[in-house]
């Protein structure tokens, strides 16, 4: 029972919400636990032990180092001087990293044997099979969310080791945390002070949340059924048979895809964010604009920017200030001078950031290219800063012009659609034969003369037209035009003439109906 | 405190209220009867609105099940062997509870007295998607106008290029079946489901339930399919058919008595007949229709002779169809439709000129 389906937004979101709002304040995240692990049961049967066991497992890890931290904090008091203090804390800090190491090792390591091992085996045994030997492969099924969950929880655990705050003493609390339903498939990935304390409150359901909540889910919905899905016959279409199809299908194809992903993705972020609403519960962004970024630095500010946030404070931000990293920057200041060691910082922290961003997608090389084509990209972008802004004043140009911020949208734009080319390609072979194949045979002609059946004119206005509403919503949000804010302070009549409005909208134009396959989420395989 | 819950109440049933009145107010008037030109419905409705637009209760054998039953049943030529009226009312992917909606829907207007069912589709189940299905698909049955609501694709492009005669869609490729012709023996791919789930058996039943209120029979049948057949699939539904007292024919294991050459009469490698293979199929059940002495040849009936007057289009189509595909079909008879248009045009303004 997927956020977008019917049986979702008609049957079960209701029902969760009147029984939390009869139940008695102090149960309601009871309810909640109880509705998110009857939804992870509907796709992922009996894996729901492992998201149960998971989530103890983090709660045990997370008490460990709490109680570790406690012993420490009884042992200070003995001690008579500071030394000894410090001695005391490096001593028990010592156990504490070896809590953090089991914890971490463990839930990245069922991650890794879910995703990657079958990956890695394939990869290995092309070697062993010349020595005769061979890893066996492993049946394994995917337990829906565990890239977004784990992560949950490593950062749970590594907030705790760096006492940002303590370590929750309910299972309950953690455990819907971790499994909380709107958020279980797709994201976004929760840092555990934005979401726990309004799960646990088990606020009253409230009429303001209520037209906030209905408002996301909607418009979320349009922008996944008006647009999305129809663009999707397209993609599969074009990225299947890519081998037909050549220069101005292949950009058609990657900016469709674009398109497609990010009506899809922002869409369902709409519906989870709008289904915590309805609770009270307000879960954090994932999108703001990514398409005005005028940098690929900052469209990955703006895009999926859970993620990215987590890995700048779980791996980007640990890395620069490591030792080794400290340690060989002042080194390279000396030898290299300032430039190049902040170069060679950035390469170093940037590095695992953009592999594990990449791997994270999922286990195939065209996921480690992605990762390493933002790497690149990025580091280049890093490298050339002093030199840009050096060039722009010999220039006399002025860097905040607006032409300038348009040719730097558009180039970020040309980025962000080679990366999906990549990164929705069959493999990354394929996506290096579509890459190419821009080049061969570029006609934009071709376009309306070889048009597949797969999208009808129909679907196209549908489409453009669906697109060309976001767009403005989006722009006007951009500007800082509060567009949900004036909807729902609108008196009652002009805020349900847009409710009704998105919903006939999606009525009448959403791709649904008997015969119709409902798309699966992107990123719910993720 | 509680004022103000009552009041948000109120509010709230006044939204879904008149979010409901205006449904039923558009589906009353947007109903197929009233508003719908067949050439405007597209996609998979278009079998549906046609059905509905049959004569009142002229049709003697309906025909249901997935793409299966619609590639392997042609009701022309159950006309044109035995003179029985007949329609293709199943559709590609069918699921149990849209087959069900589908069976009240277009015996609305009609009284069968056969309701043939081909059998694949009962092991077609996927939790989430049934579930779903059972949800929408009341919703869609009384709602002309969520159930139909892509008719505003008509205004901006011509329409589907596909053309139905009661139904079937003529097909005259040929993919040759080049695996063992010993299929049944088989195991089928892992894929494939092999158990009929409760879920779809409910919705059996209440199909059966319906035709059985109805005096329609039903007569349960596999379509003969290398791909999607084996002994374990022809046991269970033996089982099935027994345990719901219905008649069970597999044309699996009388291939030859139904005629089918496999190297002929499929189209996509041993999967789904083509027009020949559905020629042979049809044949088979019309003579097993005929054989129960209850169906009437319409035949030389003035009142079926919209019948007569559809064979001669449909053997046209299939005279033309040989090597060609729907589109090119659809580009010559809207070549043909333009050149008359143009030469009435020009006579017009020759009359003018002369005048």
């Amino acid at each position: 029972m997927a956020i977008h389906t019917n049986l979702y937004l008609l049957v079960f979101l209701p029902v969760v919400l009147i029984i939390y709002q009869l139940v008695p304040r102090k149960a309601r995240w009871g309810v909640l636990l109880a509705a998110s692990y009857a939804l992870y049961i509907s796709f992922s049967k009996y894996l729901v032990l492992l998201l149960m066991a998971t989530a103890a497992f983090t709660y045990g890890i997370g008490r460990w180092m709490d109680r570790i931290g406690n012993e420490c904090s009884e042992k200070q008091k003995e001690c008579t001087d500071r030394k000894q203090k410090s001695e005391v804390k490096k001593a028990f800090q010592k156990k504490r990293v070896v809590a953090l190491r089991v914890g971490v090792l463990v839930l990245l390591g069922i991650l890794f044997y879910v995703n990657y091992y079958n990956f890695v085996a394939q990869n290995v045994n092309i070697f062993l099979g010349k020595l005769g030997t061979q890893l066996p492969m492993a049946r394994v099924m995917f337990p829906m969310g565990i890239s977004f969950y784990t992560l949950e929880a490593v950062g749970y655990l590594a907030d705790v080791y760096w006492e940002r705050y303590p370590a929750e003493k309910h299972l309950g609390k953690l455990a819907l945390f971790l499994s909380f339903f709107p958020q279980i498939m797709e994201g976004p990935i929760a840092r555990y002070p934005d979401t726990s304390d309004a799960l646990f409150a088990g606020e009253p359901v409230k009429m303001e949340n209520l037209n906030e909540g209905f408002l996301r889910i909607i418009w979320g919905l349009f922008k996944k059924m008006v647009v999305s899905d129809r663009l999707s016959y397209l993609t599969t279409h074009l990225f299947t048979n890519y081998k037909e199809y050549h220069g101005s299908f292949i950009i058609l194809a990657a900016i469709a895809y674009t398109i497609q992903l990010y009506l899809e993705f922002s869409g369902s972020i709409d519906i989870v964010i709008g289904s915590g609403k309805l609770f009270g519960v307000t879960i954090p962004e994932n999108f703001n604009q990514p398409f005005s970024a005028q940098s690929a630095a900052e469209f990955w500010r703006r895009w999926h920017m859970s993620l990215g946030t987590w890995f700048k404070n779980y791996v980007f931000y640990p890395i620069t200030v490591s030792p080794m990293v400290k340690n060989w920057n002042k080194k390279a200041r000396k030898k290299y001078g300032k430039y190049w060691s902040m170069v060679g910082t950035s390469a170093m922290a940037l590095f695992p950031v953009w592999v594990a961003t990449g791997v994270w997608h999922g286990a195939g090389w065209k996921y480690l290219f992605y990762g390493m084509y933002y790497f690149v990209i990025l580091l280049f972008g890093v490298a050339m800063e002093p030199i840009k802004e050096k060039n722009l004043q010999k220039l006399g140009i002025d860097k905040d012009a607006k032409w300038l911020k348009v040719v730097r949208i558009l180039k970020t734009w040309v980025i962000i659609f080679t990366g999906e080319l990549f990164f929705n390609a069959l493999n990354l072979r394929a996506g290096f034969a579509m890459f190419f194949s821009i080049f061969g045979n570029f006609h934009i002609s071709s376009i309306w003369k070889y048009w597949p059946d797969v999208l009808t004119k129909g679907d196209v206005v549908a489409v453009c037209a669906g697109s060309v509403i976001v767009w403005i919503v989006g722009f006007l949000k951009e500007s800082g035009v509060d567009i949900r804010g004036k909807i729902l302070n609108a008196k009652t009549p002009y805020k349900w003439g847009v409710y009704y409005a998105i919903i006939f909208a999606i009525l009448i134009f959403g791709a649904y109906g008997t015969g119709y396959q409902p798309v699966d989420l992107i990123y719910a395989g993720f | 405190m509680h004022s103000d819950l009552k009041k948000n109440i109120i509010k709230l049933a006044a939204f879904g209220g008149l979010l409901l009145v205006i449904l039923v107010i558009a589906s009353a008037i947007m109903t197929p009867e009233k508003w719908f030109d067949e050439n405007l419905i597209q996609d998979r409705n278009s079998r549906s609105v046609q059905m509905m637009e049959q004569p009142e209760y002229t049709i003697d054998v309906m025909n249901i099940g997935d793409s299966l039953s619609t590639a392997g049943f042609t009701p022309m030529e159950l006309w044109r062997q035995q003179g029985f009226t007949s329609f293709n009312i199943g559709a590609d992917g069918l699921r149990m509870a849209e087959s069900y909606y589908a069976v009240v829907e277009a015996c609305d207007k009609q009284a069968p007295k056969y309701l043939l069912i081909e059998s694949l589709y009962l092991f077609r189940f996927a939790l989430g998607q049934d579930m779903q299905m059972s949800l929408s698909q009341p919703i869609y049955h009384r709602s002309a106008f969520l159930k139909y609501h892509n008719i505003w694709k008509s205004l901006v492009e011509p329409k589907g290029v596909m053309i139905y005669h009661r139904g079937y869609t003529v097909n005259e490729n040929v993919g040759e079946y080049e695996g063992d012709f010993g299929y049944l023996d088989l195991d089928l791919d892992k894929n494939n489901r092999m158990t009929i789930s409760a879920y779809n058996s409910f919705y059996f039943d209440m199909i059966k339930k319906f035709c059985d209120e109805r005096g329609i029979k039903i007569i349960l049948y596999s379509m003969p399919s290398a791909l999607n057949y084996n002994w374990e699939r022809v046991g269970k539904i033996e089982e099935f058919a027994k345990e719901k007292r219905v008649e069970y024919i597999d044309l699996n294991q009388i291939i030859d008595q139904v005629g089918i050459d496999w190297e002929q009469d499929t189209n996509d490698n041993g999967d789904h007949m083509n027009l020949f293979g559905a020629v042979k199929v049809t044949g088979y059940l019309g003579n097993h229709l005929k054989e129960k002495a209850d169906l009437v040849d319409h035949r030389g009936d003035p009142a079926y002779s919209d019948w007569d007057a559809e064979l001669i289009e449909y053997d046209q189509l299939v005279e033309d169809m040989e090597g060609m595909s729907f589109q090119d079909i659809w580009n010559i008879r809207k070549d043909k439709e333009w050149d008359e248009k143009y030469k009435k045009q020009d006579s017009q303004k020759n009359t003018e000129k002369t005048e």
